[in-house]
């Protein structure tokens, strides 16, 4: 009786949740000119992952991949941090801004699992990451059409 | 004084035709325009953006002010213009990782709008589509694949003129998500819109 009691009140805060909460898909599905906002995105969880990478292997997403991965980051779910990499490292020539955009939105998201998440893997990524050397050894065959015209550097910014 | 200020603004805006080639007008088709912006665009040279696209999206901003979408809605006949031809920069990579890099491009580059490659900073660190101050000249955008960056542009332009976020319609085209029925303004964001030093009243 007690544990039928637990469930129907796990149940009635579920229900209380998804009324005040848009389905993950229209929520990602929005533009957000300042950024998708973290409030909002903090109140998905775990049981939205197989829907937001169902969303992310979509190309016809593509508008909307930044929103889904740094959702996906406020989420903070560890085993999103392998797909997130493997979205950030996979596909090859000369991706779109958008594209390269999404792939930035990446890296956040792997440092929001890390902040919600602190032993994540994506420490070790992120860590990683610092390295230029390391970038190479990951031989990632995508390019993007920006050319910087100075060398990097000569600007601090 | 006014008369003597003239002569003055007629060679200034000789010297701006003669650079940019004669602007092109776009106005609310629906009622006289109330009030003119004009805008001057940069953008980073591995950005492009062509002088059609820009009108494009000034047509899109002045349709998104003035259609009257909801009851609540004004129909605010304001009118954005395009001086001249895109011109671009190649300072930095285009993509704004930082405050210095980002007053650099408000300040240090000619225009009222600069499309940008990305920008992960604005006045904090995230994805943004689109960045200016309140109030503020210029804005810097980045471009979109989605036919609303009619509606980012007046989005941001807003700020610049003063407007904050207003969540109180889901509609309301300063709500801090857009899309395309995020196109509505009430009286007092109309006026915002309209006002600007360099704004003509229609006669």
């Amino acid at each position: 009786m007690k544990t039928l009691g637990l469930l129907l009140a796990t149940l009635c805060f579920c229900c209380v949740t998804s009324a005040d909460t848009l389905p993950v898909t229209t929520f990602v599905q929005q533009l957000f000119p300042h950024g998708v906002p973290k409030a909002d995105a903090a109140k998905y969880n775990s049981s939205d992952t197989t829907t937001l990478l169902a969303l992310l292997a979509d190309p016809r997403q593509q508008t909307f991949h930044s929103n889904i991965l740094e959702t996906l980051g406020y989420i903070g779910d560890e085993t999103t941090v392998s797909p997130i990499v493997a979205y950030i490292q996979d596909d090859q020539g000369v991706i779109s801004a958008e594209q390269f955009r999404a792939k930035s939105s990446g890296l956040l998201a792997l440092g929001y699992i890390l902040n919600r998440n602190p032993s994540s893997s994506a420490l070790n990524y992120l860590t990683d990451s610092l390295d230029r050397h390391i970038w190479q050894a990951r031989n990632i065959s995508w390019t993007t059409a920006f050319s910087p015209t100075s060398p990097a550097g000569i600007y601090n910014w | 004084m006014r008369n003597q200020m003239k002569p003055t603004y007629y060679i200034f805006t000789l010297l701006a035709l003669a650079a940019c080639g004669a602007p092109t007008t776009i106005t609310a088709e629906s009622s006289p325009t109330l009030a003119t912006h004009s805008l001057s665009i940069s953008h980073h040279q591995s950005t492009p953006i062509e002088y059609a696209q820009v009108d494009s999206i000034l047509a899109s901003m002045n349709a998104v002010l003035s259609a009257q979408d909801e009851n609540h809605d004004i129909s605010c006949n304001v009118g954005f213009t395009q001086l001249c031809t895109p011109s671009s920069f190649n300072f930095g990579t285009g993509i704004i990782n930082s405050a210095e890099y980002f007053q650099f491009l408000l300040q240090g580059i000619n225009g009222e709008v600069k499309v940008v490659n990305m920008i992960n900073y604005c006045g904090g660190f995230g994805n943004f589509l689109g960045c200016a101050p309140k109030p503020g000249n210029a804005m810097v955008v980045v471009r979109t694949s989605n036919r609303l960056e009619g509606v980012l542009w007046a989005h941001e332009f807003g700020h610049n003129q003063g407007l904050s976020h207003n969540s109180s319609s889901s509609k309301a085209l300063m709500n801090p998500r857009i899309g395309r029925s995020t196109r509505t303004v009430d009286l007092q964001e109309c006026d915002h819109f309209s006002n600007n030093n360099d704004s003509s009243e229609d006669s």
